[in-house]
């Protein structure tokens, strides 16, 4: 149950904490999950990061470019565009609202 | 069990309107798969209302906007190992991914029936307790394990890692009808096994000395018989558990 509301928690906000790890420069697919994996939000798979890059990618929140390596095939680096700088910005603090209302809700409920 | 398993299966895939003739030949496949292989069904297939609705993904629903987790469409096949690195490279790029290598050592795979990734796999072969140092290794670009077969470790990667939204599939084809990929190397392989082993048989008979005492032919020729004995049931057990996983 627990595993499953965290599943549907971070459904619902991954974009945004994609779009926040690239607000410090680009980055590339596995490096993207790893900050995310170190930030507590558990481990991203393939299967579930791509598919919101892409996403990103088309909405042209971010830009995209595949750099050949010395070793492997290569990587696909993003970087955010102004536009994904503005959606962050804006749609980040709408989570925060609501991060803020719920802490307020479960708080008067007793949860510490 | 068994039959009870199969007559609720059998139910829950009319209700979920799937015609007569396609519930009858999907019911009897599986149920003669059970009685072959000796597997309870629901270990092997699981809860029988999972289980139809995901024999049933376009028709359980859930491919409206209003629904953002669809059914994923499920298939489980096995390949031999001349081809399988090959027929997971064609079925990835229609979308299918491995979640996982059942103890049948066959490929569990799905696929989003919404936006399917393409994806692309690789084979490694390593002692198991190397399989963790490995996975390390290759995960920086972007393979990620999905399952193991004694020695091999298998590796996926969505092919998006490196073409971004082109390694998405627009419309994915059909669900493979086949399940099973023994080709003729597999064949020829066997055969000449066969063949070596005939050899080894006649080179005894041939050099056994006729001693009426002791083991024909002596210690060498025991060993010999040993290992032809030890290889042909070795080489029965190969053909059973090939019979089990067709």
């Amino acid at each position: 149950m627990a595993t499953d509301r965290r599943a549907s928690w971070l459904k619902g906000v991954l974009d945004l904490l994609v779009l926040a790890s690239l607000a410090e420069g680009e980055n590339y697919g596995y490096e993207i999950a790893k900050t995310l994996a170190e930030s507590g939000l558990g481990q991203i798979k393939g299967g579930t990061l791509y598919p919101v890059l892409n996403r990103l990618e088309e909405a042209g929140l971010v830009t995209a470019e595949f750099r050949a390596t010395d070793r492997g095939p290569g990587r696909r680096y993003y970087t955010l565009t102004p536009q994904g700088r503005a959606t962050l910005a804006e749609q980040g603090g709408l989570w925060l609202a609501f991060d803020e209302s719920v802490r307020s809700v479960l708080s008067r409920g007793g949860v510490r | 069990m068994t039959t009870a398993y199969f007559d609720e299966l059998a139910a829950r895939l009319r209700e979920h309107g799937v015609p007569e003739e396609e519930v009858t030949a999907t019911v009897g496949d599986l149920a003669a798969y059970a009685a072959e292989s000796g597997a309870d069904p629901l270990e092997e297939f699981g809860p029988v209302a999972d289980f139809a609705a995901s024999l049933t993904p376009a028709r359980s629903g859930g491919t409206s906007e209003e629904d953002p987790d669809p059914v994923a469409e499920t298939w489980t096949w096995t390949a031999d190992a001349f081809q399988d690195v090959a027929r997971l490279n064609v079925y990835g790029d229609q979308g299918w991914e491995v979640e996982r290598i059942d103890y049948l050592g066959r490929f569990v795979s799905r696929r989003d029936p919404q936006r399917p990734l393409r994806w692309e796999y690789r084979r490694e072969t390593a002692p198991p307790a190397r399989h963790g140092t490995l996975a390390e290794r290759l995960a920086p670009d972007g393979w990620e394990p999905c399952g193991s077969w004694m020695h091999f470790q298998y590796f996926k990667r969505p092919k998006a890692a490196s073409e971004g939204p082109a390694g998405e599939l627009d419309a994915a084809p059909a669900a493979p009808a086949r399940s099973v990929f023994f080709g003729k190397r597999l064949y020829l392989f066997l055969a000449g096994y066969g063949l070596f082993l005939a050899a080894l048989a006649v080179g005894w008979f041939v050099s056994r000395d006729g001693d009426p005492g002791g083991f024909p032919g002596g210690f060498f020729n025991g060993v010999l018989a040993g290992v032809v004995a030890g290889s042909l049931v070795g080489l029965a057990c190969v053909l059973w558990g090939l019979r089990r996983r067709r």
